[in-house]
């Protein structure tokens, strides 16, 4: 890529920025280094070099020098659309951000964790801040998928990928949005072939992610709400339960519930378990002995029955 | 991935308001913090010297002295003394990640500062982009996060009483943390056992009681890694073994599925975690081998229907 290029863009940016008011398009053509050649290949330039700064994220203002006059259009850069301006940041606020940047392990997250910290050093020196520790912690688990999902989502293209669950299916889904729940990525959107909102887990996506159509393709309802789609957080009631356990034993019972003593070998426990309570029960192997309810205790010996 | 001329734009627009807020840095620090290479940083460098603005006499253009790799200085940024705004994603980054820090932050004051810091940078983001991604959850909350915290920062052993689940018992030892981590929203330190030194894993909800004790600046040198023998097993299970293997990646050495049926190698340090996994899993898991954990697996099973009959 040009050096030339890189300059009149900067060069370009500066002036913008610089400027109270609207410069026309033959000012910037004479007083901004760079603009050389015909009238139409400046002009030709000058329309790239918009379009490169917007896609920038830089806001570039159109207006008119004269309120009565509105025919000879110029062109700004507001400081206040285009700098970062966060206030006064602590030294403390300092360490929770440069935390907060490092949780990341997708790819995506983690580069603009390290841009966002290079801005944030840039608006109050990286000297403040304090250092909690070489501690990093993450909460997230790895997933190569992030970033074409992100992609998918924000740009509101309909995608396919294959889905494992019991058996392995082409899913084709309106991606609606991403939640991170106890370190892993869910994807939430509206199924395409059964036209309901459903939730997968991103883990489970065992083929790339195809791109099936356009951006802007489908509009995120006014009314969506990830949390009301995630199936974990709305857990079905607990199942009380009524036990004998060997005095000693099942100790991580013994803290979720009353114990009374029946004789020199059991205790009696009265707990209640939520949807893992299968597992946490057989955990405790012959440690244990379910008495109610009485499908629970069918359905534990059926399990058991069908291990041997 | 080739670079642009924009990528160049938009680093040279963040290197300038750096450098000038964090003067003296080398070269070669500069461009670790942009991902980058001295060389290119130093190409950039010369390429922003000959910017500035309208004019372009020594007064207008950008003053930069990199003379010496070792300290650079911007002396006059002009107009670019200021980093650009946070992108969109940048913002997004930020605010989940401060959300993620205040659930593990148990000090309620320190929550109240994050949020804070969090209803600032949230102003850059819009509100579909917000509302698309959220976190649901992150961690299983343990009002002892604080002071396993401390005790790490500050060298000190703890007293902890704790719930093995491997063993079923209760008891209460004096260890010496040197890391804390999650997986899959569960927290777990882990430390040094006092009398043994050796390391070991604790699960922080089994954590019943916590009390810190003294400090030890130098006690982490005599570490070494557990002398636990690895044992080695080989499983055979049905579909279900796609969700062993989501649940237990960290102990499965290698996996293949065969019309359904899975197989997987193991290696575990601990014999009587492993029997309460496998006897504890819902669905029928075979165990190949060793024979004899086979066979033991296959007696708490019976032991447990027994019960039941």
């Amino acid at each position: 890529m040009s050096d030339q290029k890189t300059e009149r863009l900067i060069n370009l940016t500066m002036a913008l920025l610089a400027t109270k008011r609207f410069l026309s398009k033959n000012e910037i053509f004479s007083q901004v280094a760079g603009y050389t050649g015909s009238a139409e290949t400046k002009e030709r330039m000058f329309e790239r070099d918009k379009d490169d700064l917007r896609a920038l994220g830089i806001d570039i203002q159109v207006g008119s020098h004269d309120p009565l006059f509105d025919d000879e259009l110029g062109y700004r850069i507001l400081e206040s659309g285009y700098e970062l301006n966060l206030g006064e940041l602590t030294p403390v606020e300092l360490s929770y951000l440069s935390l907060a940047s490092k949780m990341w392990r997708n790819q995506l997250f983690a580069d603009s964790g390290a841009l966002a910290l290079v801005k944030i050093d840039a608006h109050s020196g990286s000297a403040l801040r304090e250092d909690f520790g070489n501690s990093i912690i993450s909460l997230e688990n790895e997933t190569p998928l992030f970033a074409p999902l992100w992609e998918a989502i924000t740009t509101h293209r309909v995608i396919s990928f294959i889905y494992r669950s019991r058996s392995e299916a082409k899913r084709t889904l309106a991606p609606y949005g991403l939640t991170l729940w106890r370190g892993s990525w869910y994807l939430v959107g509206l199924d395409q072939d059964k036209s309901e909102i459903r939730v997968f887990k991103v883990a489970r996506i065992t083929s790339d992610i195809s791109f099936e159509s356009k951006s802007n393709n489908f509009e995120l309802p006014s009314d969506f709400s990830i949390g009301e789609h995630l199936v974990m957080l709305h857990p079905e009631p607990p199942t009380q339960f009524s036990a004998r356990v060997r005095i000693g034993k099942c100790q991580s019972l013994r803290r979720e519930g009353a114990v009374e003593n029946i004789d020199g070998e059991w205790d009696r426990i009265k707990f209640s378990l939520g949807s893992d309570w299968l597992e946490r029960i057989l955990w405790f192997g012959p440690d244990i002995i379910v008495e109610s309810p009485i499908e629970k205790v069918e359905e534990i010996r059926e399990i058991l029955r069908s291990k041997l | 991935m080739k670079e642009t001329a924009l990528d160049r734009v938009s680093r040279a627009l963040n290197l300038i308001p750096f450098i000038a807020a964090n003067p003296g840095l080398s070269i070669v620090q500069i461009a670790e913090r942009f991902d980058s290479t001295p060389a290119q940083i130093s190409k950039d460098l010369t390429l922003l010297h000959m910017c500035g603005l309208p004019g372009y006499t020594h007064l207008e253009l950008l003053d930069i002295d990199y003379e010496d790799p070792e300290y650079v200085s911007v002396l006059d940024p002009q107009v670019l003394d200021h980093p650009r705004s946070l992108s969109q994603t940048e913002a997004l980054t930020l605010v989940l990640g401060l959300e993620l820090l205040s659930e593990i932050a148990k000090d309620p004051t320190e929550r109240e500062a994050i949020s804070k810091l969090q209803e600032r940078i949230s102003k850059i983001i819009g509100e579909d982009f917000a509302r698309a991604i959220t976190i649901a959850d992150g961690v299983v909350e343990s009002p002892i996060m604080k002071d396993l915290e401390l005790a790490i920062s500050d060298s000190r052993f703890i007293q902890i009483t704790y719930n093995s689940a491997s063993s079923d018992t209760v008891t209460t030892r004096t260890v010496f943390p040197t890391d804390l981590f999650f997986k899959d929203g569960i927290g777990y330190i882990q430390a040094l056992m006092k009398d043994s030194v050796e390391m070991r894993t604790f699960r922080i909800d089994r954590i019943i009681e916590l009390e810190l004790g003294e400090s030890d600046p130098t006690f982490a040198e005599h570490s070494h890694s557990s002398s636990n023998a690895e044992i080695e097993i080989e499983i055979e299970m049905g579909g279900d073994g796609i969700f062993f293997l989501e649940k237990h990646n960290e102990i499965v050495t290698s996996s293949k599925e065969i019309n359904g049926t899975f197989f997987l190698n193991l290696q575990v340090n601990s014999s009587d975690w492993i029997k309460r996994v496998i006897s504890s899993w819902p669905g029928r898991i075979t165990v190949v081998k060793p024979v004899d954990l086979a066979k033991e697996i296959e007696e708490i099973t019976r032991a447990a229907l027994q019960n039941y009959s």
